[in-house]
């Protein structure tokens, strides 16, 4: 785990080049994700929210670093999306340096608005496919990780449809256990913390799979048949560029 | 124990071979229409078992830790073991990963061609099929 003193000093020095980067604007910088909620682990990275009145320069910034800069007009679009990070970060972020973008989003109808959940479905579908690609690759530390999130989304889907808000990732857990989940808790808890088997992202794909069809059938089917299309299309373009080309299909190839 | 050059060299060819299929799978992503978010994901892991394979094939150390694979990244690159130097690239794509775990793919994955960074990881990986295989001949 990076040392308290470390996530203070790393904060404090991107403060300092934000702030000298866009002196004409009006910057606030929050502070997100699990050191925000003091439940970071070894696994954590310091994640800050930047808003500004307008576009502002992000210079690249150290590896433990993870930072989201937005305009306050796109944070509000978000929030209006019913997108979780953003009501998130105004329910849980711990503001760092404020301006006035901010605290007029944290005054706005906006920030009462519940998240969408049947957007994390999506997002929990979309990274289990890739989870199942990295499989078949045979790289189980990449299919852990887009597990992990694949896990997390399917989590949060399920906590805001019981109108519960999903804190940090570590206390999700017990939040699911409250909910009676707890074998996604135990899913969640096994991808944070222990090396993934084969045996075990199978059991967990399937069963995360089983779940998001459970939560919401309409969107995990609207999910898989505009999967269908793109790869048809793909199929259908690669074809097109074949019978112009060298008479070989890109897909035939693979 | 230290591993014999045998068993380094398979262990490198294992994460050349893993890091082809993932290129194999990016390409297919950047084709029209696009999957940017999958195929940015499985350029990163490429590039990492990539790297993975080269440090393997010298015999140099490597942790799991992305951001510690950036800094071997560079290292290599400065003991002119590797000629290119893609440490900065593995931090952007590794923030662009991030960016999309968080929910839909920001404005900076659509400006992205995909078309430029799977044809930019195949020439690398060309590179280190080229070093696994000059350190079998050896």
């Amino acid at each position: 785990m990076l040392a308290e003193p470390t996530y203070t000093s790393l904060t404090q020095d991107f403060v300092r080049e934000v702030s000298s980067a866009n002196k004409e604007m009006q910057i606030s910088v929050i502070l997100i994700g699990s050191v925000a909620r003091s439940t970071h682990t070894s696994k954590s990275d310091l994640d800050l929210l930047v808003i500004s009145d307008r576009p502002p320069v992000v210079a690249r910034h150290p590896d433990r670093l993870h930072v989201q800069a937005l305009t306050a007009q796109q944070f509000a679009e978000r929030l209006r999306a019913g997108d979780d990070f953003a009501a998130w970060c105004v329910r849980y972020g711990v503001p760092i340096v404020t301006a006035q973008p901010w605290l007029d989003i944290v005054n706005s109808a906006e920030a009462a608005i519940w998240p969408d959940w049947h957007n994390k479905v999506r997002h929990a579908a979309r990274r289990l496919t890739l989870a199942a690609a990295l499989l078949e690759t045979g790289d189980l530390a990449a299919a852990g990780e887009e597990m992990l999130y694949a896990a997390s989304h399917t989590a949060r889907a399920i906590l805001l449809k019981a109108r519960i808000f999903p804190l940090s990732r570590p206390e999700i857990i017990g939040q699911l256990r409250e909910a009676n989940h707890g074998r996604l808790a135990k899913i969640l808890e096994d991808l944070s913390y222990q090396e993934p088997t084969k045996g075990a992202l199978t059991r967990d794909l399937l069963y995360v799979k089983r779940l998001l069809v459970f939560i919401d059938r309409p969107v995990y089917r609207e999910f898989v048949q505009l999967r269908r299309q793109h790869l048809l299309a793909k199929k259908n373009h690669s074809s097109s560029l074949a019978s112009s080309g060298n008479g070989r299909s890109p897909v035939q190839d693979r | 124990m230290a591993k014999s050059k045998k068993d380094r060299l398979k262990e490198a060819n294992a994460h050349l071979a893993r890091a082809r299929d993932q290129w194999d799978r990016a390409a297919v992503d950047s084709w029209s229409p696009e999957d940017s978010a999958g195929c940015v994901t499985k350029c990163f892991y490429s590039y990492e078992n990539a790297l993975v394979a080269a440090a393997a094939a010298l015999g140099t150390a490597w942790t799991k830790r992305h951001y510690e694979k950036a800094d071997l990244a560079r290292r290599l690159f400065e003991q002119n073991k590797l000629k290119t130097d893609i440490s900065d690239l593995l931090v952007r794509l590794n923030e662009l990963r991030k960016d999309v775990s968080y929910g839909d793919p920001g404005v900076e994955l659509s400006q992205i061609n995909l078309e430029d960074l799977v044809s930019e990881l195949e020439s690398f990986l060309g590179e280190v099929g080229e070093l696994v295989s000059s350190l079998e001949e050896d």
